[in-house]
């Protein structure tokens, strides 16, 4: 700007600063993700070690991190509160499940080329017709906000599995897809033969042959943790950028954010398919690890759960999503479980029968319930809250006193 | 009419210098029964700063709402820089959303303060810019050498444009936590982000004491010279704008009642009444005679407007 003094610092040095300080703060945060991602690596190694057995459990839950970073997008980064999102994981799920199953009608009839009928290009495929399908799904509700979005939402949450279910000349109905592709195994060796010459090739590879197998619930553990990995990068990315930004300012007011040139449609549009998309990652590898999908795995809980996941961690911080969807995982799966153990035990030496025989996986519902009152009563940006979040939710009796003080110190500085 | 603007700027001789900014034909807004705007067309000479007055509840907003695409109008034109933008009432319907008008070059602030509030200073400027950027999704992804580029080059000009309206120490601030002065200030650099042709100024000095006042006037007579650009300012407060514009249309239950200098609009007879039959020396009889007349006015408005 022509008009400005110039000040010591020029605007270039301080974005050029600023940068510099993402930049730092990029690169610790990447620091510690690395550190998280080699501990949990190592982890499969300890399980067996020490015989916990826990592998078939922690992958499931890995899922459910990957579905609530994508639900993230929509709920957390543009504030469009979607409590339909199973919809899209169903998508994604079956998506694989019609491209490679041998049960599928697409392939039996033909329609699926023999090059797609494998995981990896059946869950890039997959990724897409969840995104399509978000912008599907998410087009309808465009001119919706809060209470109304919500209830459409979940009336597409509940229209999705239901045709699934019902379209039985397409779904199968409620017997399901069977046989679905896993990844194909990667060798632990290069192998070839050259022809015309013959010479025969063979280079051993530093590993041993890598096979997606129930049997191999390691390989499993860490392919899902890779697509975690990829996830994480890809959103971090995407929220620190133009579109992450226009995401905020409508979540923040979306008159004003059309007024300064936002396209909401677009942008609306973007956070459904791109939250959306993360879905059809979860959904392929959710359907090629446990190999068969069926309508009723897919119930209207899972939304709630995935959503109570984003809030738990905090809306809008994909780390916090990501430490609430383990903390919800962790307690749903294995604590739950765990716990019935010892009361179990009170129970027998009470000789109090009832406590003797119950089962705390069946009050988890209840558990979650309370826990969730109790989160919104005490932190109401989650355990990990957004910068912005938290300022939403504090208390305005420091902002007047923000203010107050820049008031003071305005009419001593000019005049 | 008047025409007397300031003195032609460099960018205006470019675009044709004799076309006005922008032009309202026979603007009408209804709600229900109510007739918000009623017939309105103003004309806004290019490079000038322009007022639209009238009490409150006059219209000002729901016209200002028009231009900036947030109602579609009952009936009526409305021309910008030589282009129909908008168009209702029989014929071609045309309609811009606020996106596509602020892409045109018409940003705006707003009567009651819209920042984003939980985002920084810059931030909020840099959604000013949005509609100027290109970077696509994939792009941010991968943040190729073309994405980073573009966002320095778009903070540096946030920063310029913060230090220019004196907010450049505030830069990393949460917008909510701006003095109110300064929050005034942060949504005009966040209209200016989008290097605008008109900038539409909806009670600008509203909650302001008279310096401040005194102040923001002159910061707006700053920025048209600087900028190169027209201002549209509302105001209910007369004083507020008879030093600083150009030309003042005045509004008066949806109707334009007149249109003109400063002097003019000072020394009009309905104007007086309208405004300032509310002063000290106005007696009750002339304030009856205002609202005797008003009905009467609002009586023909609607009696034209359903023949």
């Amino acid at each position: 700007m022509a008009a400005t003094a110039s000040t010591a610092p020029s605007v270039a040095d301080r974005a050029d600063r600023w940068f510099a300080q993402r930049k730092a703060d990029d690169q610790r945060r990447l620091k510690w993700v690395l550190v998280v991602a080699a501990i949990t690596a190592i982890y499969p190694f300890i399980d067996s070690a020490l015989g916990i057995g826990r592998l078939g459990t922690l992958i499931p839950m890995f899922v459910f991190v990957i579905l609530a970073m994508g639900l993230n997008i929509v709920v957390g980064y543009a504030g469009l509160l979607d409590i339909g999102y199973v919809a899209f994981f169903v998508i994604g799920a079956y998506g694989n499940a019609f491209l490679t199953s041998p049960n599928s009608v697409f392939v039996q009839k033909g329609w699926v080329p023999e090059w797609l009928q494998a995981f990896w290009p059946a869950m890039a495929v997959s990724w897409i017709l969840a995104a399509i399908s978000g912008v599907i799904i998410g087009a309808p509700t465009l001119r919706l906000r809060g209470d109304y979005l919500a209830i459409v939402t979940l009336g597409f949450g509940e229209i999705v599995p239901d045709f699934y279910t019902n379209a039985e000349s397409i779904t199968r109905g409620p017997r399901g897809i069977g046989q679905i592709a896993k990844p194909a195994t990667i060798p632990g060796e290069i192998d070839f033969t050259i022809p015309l010459v013959d010479w025969h090739v063979n280079i051993p590879l530093p590993w041993d042959a890598i096979s997606f197998t129930t049997v191999d619930q390691r390989n499993w553990f860490w392919l899902i943790l890779l697509v975690m990995l990829f996830s994480l990068f890809m959103i971090t990315r995407l929220h620190d950028s133009r579109l992450g930004r226009a995401w905020q300012a409508i979540r923040e007011d979306e008159v004003a954010a059309a007024s300064m040139g936002v396209n909401l449609v677009r942008t609306k549009l973007w956070a459904f398919a791109l939250g959306a998309s993360f879905s059809g990652f979860a959904g392929a590898v959710y359907s090629g690890y446990v190999r068969v999908v069926y309508p009723d795995q897919f119930q209207f809980s899972i939304s709630v759960i995935i959503l109570c996941m984003v809030i738990l961690g905090g809306l809008g911080n994909v780390y916090g999503v990501i430490a609430g969807a383990m903390i919800i995982g962790a307690f749903d799966r294995i604590l739950a479980e765990e716990l019935s153990k010892p009361l179990n035990w009170i129970g027998e030496q009470i000789g109090w029968d009832a406590l003797a025989n119950h089962n705390v996986t069946s009050d988890r519902f209840l558990i979650f319930g309370v826990a969730l009152v109790l989160l919104m009563l005490l932190r109401p940006g989650g355990l990990f809250p957004q910068r912005a979040r938290a300022a939403e939710m504090a208390p305005e009796s420091e902002d007047i006193t923000a203010q107050e003080q820049e008031d003071l110190a305005d009419v001593s500085g000019r005049v | 009419m008047v025409t007397q603007t300031a003195q032609p700027t460099a960018a205006s001789q470019t675009a044709g210098s004799g076309t006005p900014i922008l032009e309202t034909r026979s603007i009408t807004q209804r709600f229900g029964g109510l007739v918000a705007v009623d017939s309105v067309s103003i004309t806004i000479p290019r490079g000038s700063i322009s007022s639209v007055i009238g009490p409150n509840g006059a219209g000002k907003t729901t016209l200002f709402n028009i231009i900036a695409g947030i109602y579609r109008p009952t009936e009526g034109e409305v021309i910008f820089d030589g282009e129909v933008i908008m168009r209702s009432g029989g014929g071609s319907r045309k309609w811009k959303r606020p996106d596509q008008v602020m892409e045109l070059g018409i940003a705006r602030t707003f009567q009651n303060i819209r920042l984003f509030a939980n985002m920084s200073a810059l931030d909020n400027v840099l959604i000013g810019m949005h509609s100027r950027m290109k970077a696509t999704p994939l792009g941010a992804i991968l943040r190729t050498p073309s994405v980073r580029q573009e966002e320095r080059e778009a903070r540096i000009r946030g920063l310029g444009l913060l230090d220019y309206v004196g907010l450049g120490r505030h830069s990393e601030a949460i917008a909510k936590n701006l003095s109110y002065g300064d929050q005034r200030r942060l949504e005009i650099a966040r209209a200016l982000a989008s290097d605008p042709k008109l900038l539409l100024l909806d009670e600008p000095t509203a909650g302001m004491n008279p310096q401040e006042t005194a102040g923001m006037t002159r910061f707006f007579d700053q920025i048209r010279r600087d900028l190169d650009l027209t201002v549209l300012l509302i105001e209910h407060d007369m004083k507020v704008v008879m030093g600083i514009s150009d030309h003042i249309t005045v509004l008066d239950h949806g109707q334009k009642i007149a249109e003109g200098t400063p002097e003019q609009v000072r020394t009009n007879e309905k104007v007086i009444e309208a405004y300032l039959g509310k002063d000290a020396e106005a007696t009750a009889e002339q304030l009856v005679r205002r609202q005797e007349e008003n009905t009467a006015e609002r009586a023909a408005a609607t009696g034209a407007a359903n023949p």
